[in-house]
């Protein structure tokens, strides 16, 4: 396990390293740049890519596995290329129904992440600032998925149940202008201790609030 | 092109070591039949056969010397009997039944460890040996001859051919002692089948060599006591179902509507457990572990009606109430009468003579504790540990032999030191 823990801090420490060693296009080199806060509000579906157990004594069951995913993030973008920040939202996982004893039930799961997010545009492996690939962005997070479950048999249950988990995702940006961009991010969710995995695509909206 | 490769390949190598987790397996090779009656074992030769043996053959993965002991379990008029050996290495254990298909005293089943992931399955001949010979058993007299169990086994390879033999050496220890198999006979986690905290693993705790249980009870929302270990409903104990949350946050019919426990069983309640423990299982011991918050009635209504059922049923059986926390023995001091509700308190000497509990029960941690041990011993108390399952120090507090009983995840290694003691 250390072993693992070991090569994944190694391999996270790689892309700012290599971005340290760039072109001369490298903004880290010479005079530094602004630093900005950006704001980003996202929203798409959402695919749950698990096995959903629904239980033996419910008949005439039904899965959903699709959903709606709701992203709410906080990124400090540097004058460098590693980026990092906040993420939360609300994703819902799935939901599913039957009868116990001739009556109607079902429950629903969602998740809130509360994830520290890390981003790197890929310019560091291929193109300028202003190519293709310099709006492409990988993105990982690492932090607690709040898993929320609704029963309804019998009377209403709500609970909920703090998972640790990741996430992963990829993104292209299109400015549109100084302070505004849209994206478009392709993301798994995996909170770990739940056994879940949730795959999304989110149209997103970057705002640029604050520079320093 | 090169680099993406390289990329690519670190991506691809970091997400198999991180998605390839080991797979903790050893199955039970062996589906008990859990037929009734004893074929040619009859009372008279089962109970000679109670006792510690030599070990010959095994390749020394069973030690040098096993102990047998026979249980049962009843349903209405049928009896299934079972042997259970017990091996001391990496709290190992044969479970036996009787095979009614041969002519001789033949008995089937498989072999366990549950400190590592050794199985296998096992047969045994009951013989006698005369002069180095050995002939066939019908017992229970010997006339000067020595009994013996002969066979084979595998180590999961699925052919029964290395072979084994066991030489009665003495009767088993008969100083009174309690062997109390943690969450009803063994944990989930050790694969023996069958979830802990359920009617199938308190029909098993004695064929882990348990004398006694212990259960742990928590209230649903609508105040019905049930077993269930952990604080949250997780999938180390339940099956997924998108939900979570506490046992006091659903009620009795949602738990058995929506939730099933790792091997399947429902959730069951106190009521449920104590009438099997009562009516089908011949344990002598039963500590209900008070996990609840709230009041005290329910579980010692039950305690009462269970305690009185068996003494009824000619049944030495005595089943008291856990109090492992200072809201546990809230609950405790605020029921109206507190006659015949033995209790059985987890926490320092002076509150165990305040409250009169009939057991101390430290956590083992604590170290022997001898003079307050001899102490309680002196006032006519009994004292159990909890919950020890390191083998090395299991082995210490019994050479102790001051102690009335352990708790312990490794039933079969607690009861292997018990018997087997001189």
């Amino acid at each position: 396990m250390k072993t693992i823990l070991s090569l994944l801090s190694l391999l996270l420490l790689l892309p700012p390293c290599r971005a340290q060693f760039s072109p001369a296009t490298d903004t880290t080199g010479g005079k530094r740049g602004a630093y900005h806060l950006v704001l980003t509000a996202g929203a798409g579906p959402s695919r749950y890519g698990t096995a959903i157990g629904i239980p033996p004594a419910w008949q005439r069951t039904e899965g959903n596995y699709a959903g709606t995913s709701f992203t709410i993030r906080a990124m400090w973008h540097p004058d460098h290329r590693f980026r990092t920040g906040l993420e939360t939202g609300l994703t819902s996982f799935y939901s599913y129904k039957g009868t116990v004893d001739g009556e109607v039930a079902s429950v629903k799961v969602s998740a809130i992440p509360i994830l520290l997010i890390y981003q790197m545009p890929l310019a560091w492996y291929k193109g300028s600032e202003r190519s293709f690939w310099r709006r492409m962005a990988v993105t990982v997070g690492t932090g607690a998925y709040l898993i929320r479950s609704q029963l309804s048999n019998k009377g209403i249950v709500n609970s909920q149940e703090i998972s640790a988990g990741w996430l992963a995702a990829t993104s292209y940006t299109q400015p549109l202008s100084n302070s505004l961009r849209l994206a478009v991010e392709a993301r798994w969710l995996n909170p770990t201790a739940t056994q879940e995995s949730d795959f999304s695509l989110q149209a997103q909206v970057l705002w640029r609030i604050f520079s320093w | 092109m090169t680099r993406a490769f390289c990329y690519a390949l670190v991506g691809l190598l970091t997400s198999w070591a991180v998605g390839c987790r080991p797979v903790y397996e050893a199955p039970i090779p062996y589906d008990s039949s859990n037929k009734p009656g004893t074929g040619l074992f009859r009372p008279a030769i089962r109970r000679s056969l109670d006792g510690v043996y030599a070990v010959s053959g095994g390749g020394g993965q069973f030690g040098r010397e096993v102990s047998l002991k026979w249980s049962y379990v009843h349903d209405g008029t049928d009896t299934v009997h079972a042997a259970t050996i017990l091996t001391g290495v990496d709290a190992g254990f044969f479970n036996l039944e009787i095979n009614q298909s041969v002519d001789s005293l033949r008995l089937s089943g498989f072999w366990r460890t549950l400190v590592n992931q050794g199985t296998g399955q096992a047969a045994l001949t009951v013989v006698r040996k005369r002069r180095g010979q050995l002939l066939p058993y019908q017992g229970p007299t010997l006339a000067g001859d020595t009994l013996a169990l002969r066979g084979t086994f595998d180590t999961g390879t699925g052919s029964a051919t290395q072979p084994i033999t066991l030489t009665y050496l003495r009767p088993l220890n008969p100083k009174p002692f309690e062997v109390i198999a943690h969450r009803g006979g063994g944990r989930t986690a050790d694969l023996l089948g069958v979830s802990e905290n359920t009617l199938a693993i308190l029909r098993r705790a004695a064929r882990f060599g348990a004398t006694g249980v212990e259960i742990d009870v928590r209230y649903t929302k609508d105040s019905i006591p049930v077993l269930y270990h952990d604080n949250r409903l997780n999938q180390r104990l339940v099956q997924k179902n998108g939900l979570s949350g506490g046992i006091s946050d659903y009620t009795f019919e949602q738990l058995q509507n929506s939730f099933r426990l790792q091997y399947g069983e429902q959730i069951p309640t106190l009521e449920q457990a104590l009438l099997t423990i009562v009516d089908n299982t011949d344990l002598r011991f039963v500590w209900i572990d008070a996990k609840f918050s709230g009041p005290m009635n329910r579980v010692q209504a039950l305690q009462q009606r269970f305690n009185e059922r068996a003494r009824q049923r000619g049944r030495q059986l005595q089943i008291v109430i856990g109090l492992p926390s200072a809201d546990a023995v809230d609950a405790y001091r605020a029921l109206p009468n507190k006659a015949n509700t033995p209790v059985l308190c987890e926490l320092n000497p002076a509150l165990v003579r305040e409250l009169d509990a009939s057991i101390w029960a430290p956590r083992w941690t604590l170290g022997p504790q001898t003079e307050e041990v001899k102490a309680m011993q002196a006032e006519g108390r009994r004292v159990f540990v909890w919950t020890l399952d390191d083998l090395r120090f299991l082995e210490k507090f019994s050479e102790q032999g001051n102690l009335n009983g352990i708790l312990s995840n490794y039933a079969p290694a607690v009861a292997y030191y018990y018997y087997t003691t001189h």
